[in-house]
């Protein structure tokens, strides 16, 4: 019950944030759309180069959403407030990257296999960026998140973001953008998935752990 | 709490050295002193939210009611879903009426339903006493409570905190308000 409603109000504030919110979104359909539509027959005969885009796409999206995750909380004060208390501070964590996910992972799953399709991509192909990206986009929140909640006290957030974030982000990139190359060149994929897969579990396990110490620490600054 | 030897020093100036300090239950401790002598740095080392240089920190109650410097409240939601938010994080269910009856007594009725970012500084103060109010903390850790607060705002303040000090609750308080609490242990904190 304390997570739902925890999650509610995540959603709530973000919905009311209005264009703010979706702003992420406008850009993946931007940069993919415009890869797709320029790079139109090279992306219907080779799949390779759309997931490609697909994927890069998706960690530069994440990056700009990415930003706002705590920082709102910070500048009010209501994160200072909720990390005193400790029992209740990981709940508010999954909440709050659960609510993250919602609103940008789930529409980026939705939306790259639905453009690939509509740039002439093979719906098995599809399918798998599909997959792909359902256990990516959870794994890259967790990811970033850490990063911010470490940021966020210092008030400078979107330029050292990006710096520090996009390595981390390497293996789940080369993971899952290689389960997908492999699918295509019917080549054997299940070590790579099965990496993809200990990403999500490793980070969804450890992470929302880690992020309330990590805050508290952040208030500190 | 027991404060032990606390020493700070943010940079090349010392705040305090050496401070002791003991918030016993029933206890209102009024925080004086000049800006920048450490008052509100010594309150969020109190709350937990940053570190001491040195010293030790006992917590016999957990979680504390800070108010900071900032208002507590999410400028986005109303204050009605603001002290939903407060129930949750400590546990329990938001009791409509004991809520109704504070938004009266603040006069925060009217505006339970608007977002906070529509309401004066003085109101978001109230509703974040509000929170505290909500939250049913035994201790709560005020930095300039009465800031933003008109004189009514304020008698009601200081209402509040001596029955919740008359009920077995302890109050810090860190202040530059001229009137002072009766039986309140008094702090003077210096620059050195």
């Amino acid at each position: 019950m304390r997570l739902w409603l925890l999650y509610r109000r995540e959603l709530l504030i973000e919905i009311r944030s209005g264009v703010e919110s979706f702003i992420p979104i406008v850009f993946f359909i931007l940069v993919v759309g415009i890869f797709s539509f320029v790079l139109n027959e090279v992306v219907s005969n080779e799949s390779k180069v759309l997931v490609s885009v697909v994927w890069i796409t998706t960690l530069f999206t994440s990056i700009l959403s990415l930003d706002n995750l705590f920082k709102r909380d910070h500048t009010d004060g209501t994160l200072a407030v909720a990390v005193l208390h400790s029992d209740a501070v990981i709940a508010l964590v999954v909440a709050k990257l659960f609510g993250h996910w919602t609103l940008t992972g789930i529409p980026i799953t939705i939306l790259g296999p639905l453009i690939g399709l509509m740039s002439g991509m093979q719906f098995e192909h599809a399918a798998m960026l599909g997959l792909t990206l359902l256990i990516g986009t959870p794994t890259i929140t967790m990811l970033g998140a850490l990063v911010t909640a470490l940021l966020v006290g210092l008030g400078r957030g979107g330029e050292l973001l990006t710096i520090l974030i996009l390595p981390m982000y390497i293996p789940i990139l080369l993971f899952g953008m290689g389960v997908c190359h492999l699918y295509i060149d019917s080549a054997p994929y299940t070590s790579e998935l099965l990496w993809c897969l200990a990403l999500l579990t490793g980070t969804i396990t450890a992470i929302p752990l880690a992020l309330g110490p990590v805050l508290k620490l952040s208030q500190d600054s | 709490m027991t404060v032990t030897d606390l020493h700070c020093q943010p940079g090349s100036q010392e705040l305090f050295n050496g401070l002791c300090l003991s918030i016993v239950a029933g206890e209102v401790c009024e925080l004086r002193g000049p800006n920048g002598c450490g008052k509100s740095t010594l309150l969020r080392i109190m709350a937990g939210l940053q570190q001491p240089d040195n010293g030790k920190i006992t917590r016999f109650i957990e979680p504390l009611g800070y108010l900071g410097h900032k208002f507590g409240v999410s400028s986005i939601l109303t204050v009605r879903e603001n002290l939903q938010w407060t129930s949750t994080l400590c546990g329990n269910r938001l009791d409509s009426h004991r809520a109704r009856e504070f938004l009266e007594k603040f006069q925060l009725l009217s505006a339970a339903n608007k977002s906070i970012q529509e309401l004066s500084a003085g109101q978001k103060r109230r509703c974040s006493v509000i929170c505290l109010l909500i939250g049913n903390y035994k201790l709560w850790l005020l930095d300039e409570p009465f800031s933003s607060l008109d004189s009514s705002g304020e008698e009601l303040v200081r209402e509040l905190i001596q029955d919740h000090c008359r009920n077995g609750g302890s109050t810090v308080i860190a202040s530059h308000s001229e009137s002072r609490f009766a039986n309140a242990n008094q702090v003077e904190l210096g620059i050195s």
